[in-house]
């Protein structure tokens, strides 16, 4: 059997950039091996994979900076376990990062820069050719001078991609097959902090593309056969264009062509802009299926809109998320409360927002300096950037704002940024009503929904008091005290973490009494020790919350 | 058929099909919400975040003892812009004798001068990542015959250090739970830890036995890892105690 192409990165779902790199090879004769790769803890078994594979090829996707070391480490534990396969990088962070990459990591032979799809494919046939893989356009390889930019590719049409490998089970969610797809890449806006806008910048074409309805829908109906597939979440950076006039078309198009395709009982979930959330395209969108959206608010504060390059307005925002309440169409949305140049009055101003619209789940963090982004340069610019390419930082203008930062991320870290943390949480048990009102209709009612409503807004109230207390803080106190700003920032966190400790058994009897439903309906035996349906988390059972220590048992 | 039947229909007939509502069942489409920073980073340490320093003195030799309490090593070390009534006269490490750490002798040339400075440039590798450079300056108070150090903080304002915690859980025995303390922060720091119900061993241990109450309810132990003046940080952990 030839040598495989494996394919490594997180899978937490189906990843879709690896498999459509899968596709892409797969079409061109090579047989690729997804290789997962979901925590630093799986680094042995992944490299011990690998070398059983003895592949001719590795490709290593780096999205981001997260676990950007990790993943790039990966390279040097498979040429010390015996690897000699050609090792790439790709992904956003490899994008931008090529040359420290190359640098620091001699492991690796080449950075994919970009989209990847068709640079990989001439990857695998040099190297199954036993040519070199300098002069790839896309690549960026080692040479006798030094690094080797064998320059941009142009961006292929997105119809002409083969559809991502689709091997496995579909994931579910109360029962329905679920899959991710993406109906564009790229996004028209240019936020500061995007990266998403800074990799499609610099690539060679367009910076937003769109598949034919057509294509998209063929995709939909192949995962609808094949997997049963019937909630599809769209990942595209941006769902819609900013002309009401084009998403109407588009969409009634999709819409045509999916009644036509029997896609007549399916769900999705989309992300767009706000200025582009309209109550005739997303009544459309309704009627489509559509279950949730994530509206990208990011801030609401003047300063903040200019200093992220937003170009929108707090009207906007307010009528966008006013428009899906009034539909009855679940969204959600995060906040960049912290920027650069946030101010206390952007965070006053944040904070209305956020309790004005408290019944939509929301979180709050601060713009991060991705690699490649205006943010990146304008702080650089500034004498501003801290830290290195691994993960750049900043302190805001204001130290007040700063310090306020400070404890806020101490206070919320496990409430915001944990996979079972109570921001997720809400988001789940939302998204899970969602799909039982659209696929198990018999088993919802108006009071349950009422009273998931009525949860999420006492969770973001909650939230929204716990800022406001930060806030007057740094307003009135000397933020320069260490021991009154460490003292204030141990009793909020333990005001939050107590209010956690009750959102958390709330929504797990939610969640309890949800699949209860869904089983009475579906007759599922899928039952626990305690005759409960049993909580398959498709987190997995390493979570806190879903650690159960059932007695007997244990 | 409906859509919804239709739905049902194909949700059953797929084998092994689990009942999956999570708390992470949408975390897919949630879009823009940032994860915190990865484990160390050469911004964690440029400033010598992960060393601290002791002195003892001599008459007129001063002995400063610089520990490191990152995960890695220092690699080569210089020190640089002497000032005051001192003179540097040996300097031991880094090596694996002393921790990684270094070990500093000076001179004390003139009893009358109260204080001196001396800047650290160094290198550091972190475990398992990159190699960094380090800058920080100390200052020896000499007054009254005794020594002090001292160091500005990297980060005048509080809370500088942006390291999470964890627990780690690390073993179940019937209703009792091992918990640990985990944090990648580069300095000395301390756990404590207090919970809703039942009871925990050592409250200031970094790991610590939690015996949870028999009544079925979700139970949380909230860990606050204490970094000084570079801050702190938490997790909680909640459990649930079911019916048998």
């Amino acid at each position: 059997m030839p040598h495989p192409v494996a394919l490594v990165g997180a899978e937490l779902e189906e990843n879709l950039s690896l498999r459509y790199l899968a596709a892409s090879v797969a079409a061109d004769g090579s047989r690729a091996e997804l290789v997962p790769f979901n925590a630093g803890s799986d680094s042995d078994q992944v490299v011990a994979r690998i070398a059983a594979l003895d592949p001719l090829v590795v490709g290593i996707s780096v999205p981001f900076q997260t676990r950007a070391r990790e993943l790039v480490g990966l390279a040097a534990r498979l040429r010390e376990r015996g690897v000699r396969a050609h090792i790439t990088l790709g992904g956003h962070f490899a994008t931008f990062e090529y040359a420290n990459l190359l640098r620091d990591f001699p492991a690796v032979d080449s950075v994919v820069r970009h989209e990847g799809e068709l640079t990989l494919r001439d990857i695998c046939r040099r190297v199954r050719d036993g040519q070199s893989v300098a002069g790839v356009p896309g690549t960026v390889t080692h040479g006798a001078g030094g690094l080797v930019d064998s320059g941009r590719r142009p961006l292929p049409p997105l119809d002409d991609l083969p559809f991502p490998d689709r091997r496995g089970a579909a994931r579910t969610v109360l029962g329905v097959a679920t899959a991710p797809l993406v109906g564009s890449r790229g996004c028209y806006a240019d936020c500061s902090f995007c990266c998403i806008h800074a990799y499609h910048r610099t690539a060679d074409g367009p910076r937003y593309r769109t598949r034919s309805p057509e294509n998209i829908v063929a995709e939909m109906r192949e995962d609808y056969e094949r997997r049963g597939v019937r909630l599809f979440v769209f990942h595209d950076d941006n769902f819609l264009v900013p002309s009401l006039e084009r998403n109407l078309e588009r969409c009634r198009q999709l819409q045509r062509l999916m009644r036509d395709a029997g896609l007549d009982d399916v769900a999705f979930v989309i992300k767009c802009r706000p200025t582009d959330v309209h109550p005739e395209l997303f009544s459309l969108l309704r009627s489509m299926g559509l279950i949730r959206v994530y509206v990208g608010i990011e801030t609401n504060s003047d300063e903040g809109i200019v200093s992220l390059n937003r170009r929108v307005t707090p009207e906007h925002n307010r009528r966008a998320l006013a428009v899906l309440r009034d539909l009855g169409i679940y969204g959600s949305f995060n906040v960049l409360m912290f920027d650069p140049e946030a101010t206390l009055d952007g965070v006053r101003a944040n904070l209305d927002f956020m309790t004005r619209f408290a019944d939509i789940p929301f979180n709050f963090c601060r713009a991060e300096v991705y690699a490649g982004t205006p943010l990146q340069r304008i702080l650089e610019g500034q004498g501003r950037l801290r830290g290195d390419y691994w993960a750049w930082g900043y302190e805001m203008r204001d130290p007040r704002v700063e310090v306020l930062f400070r404890i806020v991320t101490t206070a919320f870290a496990a409430r915001n940024f944990k996979s079972d943390g109570v921001a997720n949480l809400t988001l789940g048990i939302r998204f899970d009503n969602e799909v039982l009102r659209r696929f198990y209709p018999d088993a919802w009612d108006p009071a349950w929904h009422d009273a998931l409503i009525d949860f999420t807004r006492r969770v973001g109230l909650d939230s929204v008091r716990g800022l406001e207390r930060a806030l007057a803080f740094v307003s009135a106190s000397d933020v320069r005290d260490g021991d009154a700003v460490k003292r204030f920032a141990m009793a909020l966190c333990q005001d939050v973490a107590r209010a956690d400790l009750q959102f958390v058994t709330e929504c797990k009897a939610f969640r309890r009494e949800m699949e209860r439903r869904v089983a009475m309906l579906t007759g599922s035996s899928d039952l626990d020790d305690d005759g409960a349906p049993a909580l398959v988390s498709s987190v997995g059972m390493g979570v806190s919350t879903e650690i159960l220590p059932v007695p007997h048992q244990i | 058929m409906g859509a919804t039947d239709k739905a049902r229909r194909a949700a059953a007939g797929m084998a092994g099909v689990a009942l999956a509502t999570a708390g992470l069942s949408n975390c897919d489409g949630i879009g823009a919400v940032d994860p915190p920073p990865p484990p160390l980073q050469c911004s964690d340490v440029n400033a010598g975040q992960n060393l601290f320093a002791q002195a003892v003195r001599n008459d007129s030799t001063v002995l400063v003892t610089i520990q490191n309490f990152a995960q890695g090593g220092l690699t080569a070390a210089s020190i640089t812009d002497t000032t005051g009534p001192v003179r540097l006269l040996l300097v031991n490490g880094p090596s694996p004798e002393t921790s990684r750490g270094l070990m500093l002798v000076f001179h004390v040339l003139d009893f009358q001068v109260p204080t001196a400075t001396f800047t650290l440039n160094a290198t550091f590798q972190i475990s398992d990542g990159p190699e960094c450079t380090i800058t920080r300056t100390f200052t020896l108070d000499l007054s009254g015959g005794g020594v002090t150090v001292t160091s500005d903080r990297a980060d005048p304002l509080p809370l500088g250090s942006r390291a999470p915690a964890a627990i780690a859980l690390e073993e179940r025995r019937g209703h009792e739970v091992e918990l640990e303390a985990t944090t990648e922060y580069a300095g000395r720091w301390k756990a404590s830890w207090t919970v809703s119900a039942g009871t925990i061993d050592d409250p200031g241990a970094r790991r610590v036995r939690w015996t949870l109450p028999e009544e079925p309810g979700v139970y949380q132990a909230e860990l606050l890892v204490d970094y000084g003046p570079d801050g702190l940080a938490v997790d909680t952990v909640m459990l649930e105690v079911r019916p048998v």
